[in-house]
């Protein structure tokens, strides 16, 4: 699903990322783990095209995004699902209008929005919660709708970056539960964190970043500082 | 799916306003007092500058003939002036009118300048098209043979034309300052409106939202703004002159202006102007501000 390749990237004359080599195949739930500032974010910026890297190449479903024109960007967007540590909500949007957004951006039909939005949002469980805007939900509720609004185009990788950074362990756990659910459909997950418990506990593939560099990839992984 | 994507973005627009309530009510705030300025400042300056057209108009310059030149020669003399691009206006008066004239000032008198034999001679006033060819035509009518002398203040022709000309620079150069400081704080105005969302437009690219989509409801809230702050100015103006009607005549007459116009007609005109001023406005504004956030 997807290749890396001997991927390097440099903010300045930093190297914030090494040759670095994974292939995720579809279906992996991949944890990257490793203290701030070691390129977690990074590399899920050069997945969404929002970064170009300097050097190396990424497949994405066999094609090379390097090659994707600007044109055609937010068309490839639209098949990677994003969750980040501040939600990225829109503010003046309710829950049910900022999921239906990213349909409405692809030109979806109102009836199709009004039968998707309600599911996706039940899924995350919020259907009560559909005319609740950002600032009257908690987190855990915003981090929801976030995923929701990922998932809205039944999208084939979902990234999560830092999904549980701004949630208390409780709520954190709800979501991590929340995205196994999601890759037992067969959604591709990775996720970047930090969180030792987390990792430790779902025991899934792990793979540890450390200067930019892959040290460890291990499938049934723990956290190891 | 073109139109479904102009219609939400339509939609957008307009639901985004009325959530960012202030925001939009600052932007319309700013772009209102600016358009009232430039307003005021143009019914002004329209109203100072048919004044300062109306001082060159009143000068004019007086062609006195020779006792002795015949009439028809005079008036072949006042057609061809007639046919000058740069004359506006000619007035003859011949030697008896001139005496007529005289007459009604001082009753009585004609009999005994009679008598002498008519001292008046004929003239012809001229008025020229613009203040500054009345030199010109002064000196292209000066050697003529028919002519005795002619009357005019070259000193005060002079002063007007600079004067006049001066003043009209300075109005036009005020005009140019306040367009661009105009220009300017709309800019900023809807930049910094921009700013302040520029997360909305990094999640809009993040899932997936074309560069249109994302830039199209910016815009389209600028253009509202602008023409909704163009229709306020439009209209508090027009009441505003309603309102202080006689006020106004009493200044014009003190200053010796012309009443600044702001009536139905003018004020409809002048809106109309405006709105598709003030959309522009707001629609280059957008279009720049957004570029500084778009495509990151």
């Amino acid at each position: 699903m997807i290749l890396i390749q001997g991927v390097s990237k440099k903010y300045g004359n930093k190297f914030v990322l090494r040759n670095i080599n994974l292939n995720i195949a579809a279906g992996d739930f991949v944890s990257l783990i490793g203290p701030s500032g070691v390129g977690k974010s990074s590399l899920m910026r050069l997945l969404i095209k929002e970064e170009k890297c300097n050097i190396g190449k990424v497949f994405v479903d066999g094609e090379d995004i390097e090659y994707i024109p600007r044109g055609r960007v937010a068309q490839y967007r639209r098949k990677i699902g994003t969750v980040f540590q501040d939600f990225k909500l829109l503010r003046n949007k309710n829950a049910f209008e900022n999921v239906a957004f990213a349909l409405e951006v692809s030109g979806r039909s109102y009836r199709q929005i009004k039968d998707i939005v309600p599911k996706v949002l039940a899924l995350v469980g919020l259907e009560d919660k559909a005319n609740h805007f950002p600032n009257e939900l908690s987190g855990g509720e915003q981090q929801r709708v976030a995923i929701a609004r990922a998932l809205v185009h039944q999208p084939k990788i979902l990234l999560a970056d830092e999904p549980t950074g701004n949630l208390d362990s409780y709520t954190g756990w709800e979501i991590i539960q929340l995205l196994q659910r999601i890759n037992n459909f067969g959604t591709t997950v990775i996720m970047a964190t930090h969180d030792q418990n987390i990792v430790n506990a779902i025991r899934r593939r792990v793979v540890a970043l450390e200067n930019g560099i892959v040290v460890r990839d291990q499938y049934a992984g723990r956290y190891i500082s | 799916m073109l139109w479904t994507s102009l219609w939400r973005v339509l939609k957008m627009s307009l639901t985004s306003m009325w959530r960012n309530g202030w925001l939009t009510i600052t932007a319309i705030s700013v772009m209102f007092l600016v358009f009232l300025t430039m307003n005021v400042f143009i019914i002004f300056g329209t109203s100072f500058n048919s004044a300062i057209q109306s001082i060159g108009d009143k000068v004019d310059f007086t062609i006195f003939f020779k006792s002795d030149a015949p009439e028809d020669q005079i008036l072949q003399f006042r057609d061809t002036l007639t046919h000058n691009a740069l004359v506006k206006d000619t007035a003859y008066t011949s030697k008896e009118q001139a005496l007529e004239i005289y007459d009604q000032q001082k009753p009585g008198t004609k009999a005994t300048l009679q008598d002498y034999g008519n001292p008046f001679s004929a003239s012809l006033d001229i008025k020229t098209s613009t203040p500054a060819s009345l030199d010109s035509v002064a000196h292209s009518v000066e050697n003529n043979p028919l002519v005795k002398k002619i009357k005019y203040s070259k000193q005060t022709v002079d002063a007007i034309n600079r004067g006049t000309q001066l003043l009209q620079q300075v109005g036009m150069t005020l005009l140019v300052f306040l367009a661009i400081i105009a220009f300017l704080v709309v800019l900023n105005t809807v930049r910094l409106a921009i700013y302040t969302r520029r997360h909305e437009i990094e999640i809009m690219q993040l899932v997936g939202a074309t560069d249109w989509f994302v830039r199209g409801p910016f815009i389209i809230e600028a253009v509202y703004d602008g023409a909704i702050a163009a229709i306020l100015s439009t209209v508090v103006l027009y009441f505003v002159f309603a309102h202080f009607s006689t006020q106004l005549i009493d200044l014009s007459y003190l200053f010796k202006i012309p009443k600044p116009d702001f009536g139905l007609f003018a004020a409809i005109r002048s809106g109309l102007y405006q709105i598709v001023l003030g959309a522009a406005l707001g629609a280059v504004s957008a279009w720049v501000a957004i570029r500084q956030h778009i495509g990151k």
